[in-house]
């Protein structure tokens, strides 16, 4: 009976270890989805105001974003490379 | 009735010569091509330029103060003279160099091309240098962009 209590305490501790092990990489998938969707509302974003240039101003309000916000935007999806390719892949479709 | 059919004709085509979409304001192409400038950064990433490479290159013109859509002519013709001459080393830092001895717009375009003429490495090949495929300096005859599409300049 020892024995068989031991067995269950010692699953436990190594289930538990087990998913602490895997919070991280929940949280780095979190992190990832987060930023991919950031890039496909700003490919979202830019294919509005390409079908529609003359309401520029007001689709960059109404996302919440200045002309320079955009712009700073751009810089920052361009410099990483899994968010231009979630952009890129966005805007082609 | 002689002079009416004319004039109107006339009417009509000068009308006509007018574009139909009215000139957009200069923010606004601004933003269209700086919404390219993730595109091109993939495309160039695609054609092999190394991911650190094209980042510190935006870093640096971001640093600068040049705007995302002069970037994205930047690195579009980056793209072009790479194709035509081969890689250089260091892109990114070069880029910096010359963002640093005050070089901008064409004149920064100009020196991004003389480099890749300079220093490309697919050079030796067009001169027809003959050099076993494989030996030191000489070019990597698979382009690294088979099989991949080629995006829209623009």
């Amino acid at each position: 009976m020892k024995v068989l209590w031991l067995g269950a305490a010692l699953l436990l501790a190594v289930t538990g270890c087990a998913r602490d092990g895997e919070q991280p990489d929940v949280a780095a998938a979190a992190a990832t989805a987060a930023t991919a969707d950031r890039a496909v509302a700003a490919a979202a974003l830019a294919d509005a105001i390409a079908a529609n240039p003359a309401l520029a101003d007001s689709i960059l309000s109404s996302a919440g974003y200045t002309p320079d916000g955009f712009q700073k935007l751009m810089y920052e999806i361009a410099a990483d490379s899994a968010m231009s390719a979630s952009y890129t892949a966005a805007r082609r479709r | 009735m002689r002079y009416i059919v004319p004039s109107l004709l006339m009417v009509l085509s000068f009308d006509w010569s007018i574009p139909l979409r009215p000139q957009l304001p200069e923010w606004v192409q601004q933003i269209l091509t700086a919404a390219q400038l993730p595109m091109v950064a993939t495309e160039a990433r695609r054609e092999g330029v190394a991911s650190d490479q094209v980042r510190a290159a935006l870093e640096a013109m971001r640093t600068a103060g040049v705007p995302p859509s002069e970037a994205t002519l930047l690195m579009d013709s980056a793209r072009a003279a790479r194709r035509e001459h081969g890689p250089v080393d260091n892109f990114g830092a070069f880029v910096q160099s010359q963002l640093a001895a005050g070089k901008r717009g064409q004149e920064l375009a100009a020196a991004i091309r003389a480099e890749h003429a300079r220093q490309g490495k697919g050079n030796a090949a067009r001169e027809g240098k003959t050099q076993p495929p494989g030996a030191r300096g000489a070019p990597d005859r698979k382009p690294d962009n088979r099989g991949q599409r080629r995006p829209p300049n623009g």
